[in-house]
């Protein structure tokens, strides 16, 4: 214990022993698919990142190794365990968490503790929910990692952010991968559902606007609400290979060229307390013969309506199951089973050059 | 009654199927019993013989050391010692009462020849009382440079008998590892014991031998064929050796500027592990057949090329760093260790083993101290499917590993790839995980207590014999010398609390492996 602070450390493996031995009698299995470590500084966006560990959880059994920064405290670093269990198909499941609060000058004592706590031959996935600038931390674990996810909406502005994800792909012998990219996937996979034919195809080829809006309703986390709308239109405008021409960041408006011409890209906020903040309500892309394919979530929450408008025929809307990719399964798919792909790469390229 | 004389007799009481090794009665007689070794594993283990019932019905303890003490004072030292130590708990007086009454003390130097007379009238009254039949079991929990002068003083005094001549009593010599500290000191001392001792009277001692899941090696082995038709070139990319421990050096920085990790560790324990995971299936299950195929493994052994160790050898020594969140201090500032020592506290190594089953295939050991956490396992890595069959938005496809946990939480897993469940899933790693105290409860005997008990019926199966101790020291003393012959100015080259230096890496990355994350 030191003089002026508070040193609470345990041994962990033995605590977590006592605990499972504790509870033999509930007939448990213990389980683990993999080594999950959260970090998250006070402040930011820690609420959102543990209700998302929370589903992690839920759905996976796991070891979370949870990190706290408080620089609230001053000389503190103590180390807590618990057991998660759920019930699945009859059978009680057990995974092991593991708790460390440390105040900023005891940083350097985490990763001699959360290395010997790593499950062995299973993957190691590290949630970082923290800027990425001034982070000593994240080197030490960046050795241990099968996969970090990052938070764009922890290291504002996004075009650095980009930058700084972006300029890793392929030096980094982890995989990369973001809360943003994960929960893009649903309107990536509608996107390409909606034009995957020969007309969708075409009309693609001479896209002129895209508008997009987004879930803009109350935070007290700090949580840019349009990152997610960027992200999708970055991904649009990279697959797509348009140029970005100029960009007023701040108005939420962007201007792409391609062969076919000039193409405008504009994000607008609307309310919804159906969805999720920052959740992508509708996408309404228009060619230049004055066709549209609009996309909007529908209230049931789990589907997108497609409605195509040419110029002299209204198609019949079509439904597209959209996973909710805020939690459950279908988000964890994305965040961990997912490998990096080329158009993770072009997004964060995209975004990277976003400025003004 | 020995094993070898119970399967002979025709008892209508003796039931062979239930395989109980019976001890012969015997004096055990521990010289150093003040020592740690005697409180932390030799008391604990005979009294566990004596609650299981497996300490000869006719026995007797006596503790030889320079403290003076009564026999009293000794019986409470060790019943306070066995309250700590005992893996069964807690002590009951049932139990320790008649198991005391068989504990004595004798005080004298090792060097006093009135004190080997003494102890020989000693022993022969404890015969008398405890119908004994003159068999003795001499334990040298000293340090290494006793061994030759204790033995001497046991012969000339009479309490050692020339077994071609006697045959109804015996006399063993069990002695600890380490057996000499290199090739020379070995052929030494062995010359010097075998003036006294047959071979057959000699126990050397490794005690990674007697623990139930280094044992479940040879069972896990040859008992599964699934596994033992993989076990080898065709089939292995590499075989992954670690002894970590978490712990420093304590107290023990006389003992360990001495030795180091090479000598300490590598030299007994790696390569009783080397040479039961890389062994050819034995004729029989007897002692030497079971020797005579480690021998073999440590004749295959390719000797470390001396133009080039650093490339296949590596060495380390911590300094300071976190252990568990706490802060601790290097080597060079523990206790009795020189600030500018030279002494290894990490050893990793690349080792090639020249046979049909082994060609081409590295065994990487490492074993240090003041690592992240204690661990002793040994990892079979198997080479990788082909991946073609396996779209890239399946992920990468990772090798089957089997791992067998040798301490703590002893055990085996396997590494298997299965697919996450959905459409178009990619492909997750997962783990096939056996714990030996979840499934069969309680604390297995510890290795002491095997090894004892072994020793008491004549078994040598787990004790090291000779010629595979002067194998491993004759692979492994040109290394000593070099490192001996050379300052390391790196030192000390990995801080406390991380898995060792940089150039240990190196050692693997140079083939595109890596060690593996425990």
């Amino acid at each position: 214990m030191d003089k002026n602070g508070s040193l609470q450390v345990i041994d962990i493996e033995k605590e977590l022993k006592k605990l499972w031995d504790e509870n033999e009698h509930e007939k448990k299995v213990k389980a683990c698919l993999f080594t999950l470590i959260v970090y998250v500084r006070e402040g930011q966006r820690g609420d959102t990142i543990r209700q998302i560990t929370q589903s992690i959880i839920q759905e996976f059994p796991c070891r979370m190794i949870s990190i706290f920064e408080r620089s609230s405290l001053k000389d503190h670093l103590s180390t807590e365990v618990s057991q998660y269990t759920s019930l699945e198909g009859g059978v009680l499941i057990a995974s092991d968490q593991i708790s460390i609060t440390a105040s900023p000058n005891y940083l350097e004592r985490i990763p001699f503790i959360v290395t010997p706590e790593i499950v062995p031959d299973l993957p190691v996935y590290i949630i970082w929910g923290a800027d990425l600038q001034n982070c000593p931390l994240l080197k030490a674990f960046e050795k241990l990692a099968t996969k970090i996810i990052f938070d764009a909406d922890c290291s504002p502005p996004l075009p650095s952010y980009s930058k700084t994800i972006y300029e890793k792909i392929g030096k980094v012998p982890y995989e990369l991968q973001d809360f943003h990219w994960a929960l893009s996937g649903g309107w990536r996979e509608c996107l390409f559902q909606g034009f995957n034919n020969e007309e969708g195809v075409r009309f693609l080829g001479s896209i002129e606007s895209v508008h997009i809006v987004f879930n803009d309703i109350e935070t007290n986390t700090g949580l840019l609400n349009d990152t997610l709308a960027w992200y999708v239109q970055a991904w649009l405008a990279s697959s797509l290979n348009w140029k970005l021409k100029s960009c007023r960041f701040s108005e939420r408006k962007a201007e792409y060229t391609s062969l076919a011409g000039p193409i405008n890209v504009e994000l607008n906020s609307a309310r919804s307390n159906n969805f999720f903040q920052s959740a992508i309500l509708s996408i309404e892309i228009k060619n230049r013969t004055g066709d549209t394919y609009a996309f909007m979530r529908h209230p049931d929450r789990d589907k997108v309506i497609l409605h195509v408008t040419r110029k002299n025929i209204c198609d019949l809307p079509a439904l597209f199951p959209f996973p909710d990719l805020q939690r459950g399964f279908n988000f964890m798919r994305e965040l961990f089973f997912f490998v990096e792909s080329d158009h993770y790469a072009k997004t964060l390229k995209c975004l990277s050059e976003l400025k003004g | 009654m020995t094993l070898q004389e119970m399967e002979t007799l025709q008892s209508p009481l003796a039931d062979t199927s239930r395989h109980v090794k019976n001890a012969d009665p015997c004096i055990v007689v521990i010289f150093g019993a003040t020592g740690d070794l005697t409180s932390r594993k030799l008391l604990p283990a005979l009294y566990n013989l004596s609650v299981m019932g497996l300490l000869p019905q006719h026995f007797a303890c006596v503790g030889f050391a320079r403290r003076p003490k009564t026999s009293d004072d000794f019986r409470k030292d060790m019943k306070e010692a066995v309250e700590e130590f005992s893996r069964t708990k807690p002590i009951s007086n049932e139990n320790w009462n008649p198991f005391s009454d068989k504990l004595f003390y004798h005080q004298s130097e090792f060097d006093q020849d009135n004190g080997y007379d003494s102890l020989k009238n000693a022993l022969n009254d404890l015969d008398t009382k405890f119908s004994t039949k003159g068999n003795r079991l001499y334990y040298l929990s000293t340090q290494p440079s006793f061994f030759p002068d204790i033995i001497e003083k046991l012969q000339v005094h009479g309490l050692l008998y020339n077994q071609n001549q006697v045959k109804d009593k015996w006399s063993r010599v069990i002695i600890e590892k380490p057996f000499g500290h290199d090739y020379q000191s070995a052929e030494s001392l062995q010359k010097e014991i075998t003036k006294y001792l047959s071979e057959d009277q000699i126990f050397r001692i490794d005690h990674y031998l007697g623990k139930e899941t280094v044992q479940n090696l040879l069972n896990f082995r040859f008992s599964n064929p699934i596994f033992e038709s993989i076990w080898n070139n065709s089939h292995i990319d590499n075989i992954q050796i670690t002894v970590a421990e978490d712990i420093g050096i304590g107290t023990r920085g006389r003992l360990w500027e001495e030795a180091g990790m090479l000598r300490d560790i590598v030299q007994n324990h790696m390569m009783q592990l080397l040479t039961l995971v890389a062994m050819e299936p034995p004729a029989a299950l007897s002692a030497d057949a079971i020797r005579d195929e480690k021998v073999k493994v440590m004749q295959a052994a390719r000797p470390f090329p001396q133009k080039d160790f650093d490339s296949f050898i590596q060495r380390g020594q911590y300094g300071p760093g976190f252990i568990k969140g706490q802060p601790v201090k290097g080597y060079r500032e523990e206790e009795n260790v020189s600030p500018t020592s030279n002494v290894e506290t990490y050893v990793s190594a690349e080792l090639f083993i020249d046979n049909w089953r082994w060609t081409g295939v590295p065994f990487y050991l490492r074993a240090g101290k003041r690592l992240p956490k204690r661990a002793t396992e040994i990892a079979i890595t198997f080479k990788s499917a082909p991946s073609f069959l396996f779209q890239k938005s399946q992920g990468k496809i990772e090798p089957n590993i089997l791992v067998i946990r040798i301490q703590p939480d002893e055990g085996i897993s396997l590494k298997m790839n299965c697919k996450v469940p959905g459409l178009n899933s990619p492909i997750q790693p997962v783990k096939m995980d056996f714990h030996y105290g979840a499934y069969f409860g309680g604390k297995p005997p510890e290795a002491y207590e095997r090894l004892l008990c072994d020793c008491m019926s004549g078994d040598k199966t787990l004790f090291a014999r000779i010629d595979e101790v002067m194998a491993s020291w004759k692979l492994l003393t040109p290394v000593l010398k070099y490192w001996e012959s050379r300052h390391e100015e790196s030192f000390p080259n990995y801080p406390s609390g991380t898995w060792g230096p940089v150039e240990s890496e190196l050692l693997l990355a140079k083939s595109g492996r890596r060690w593996r994350t425990i």
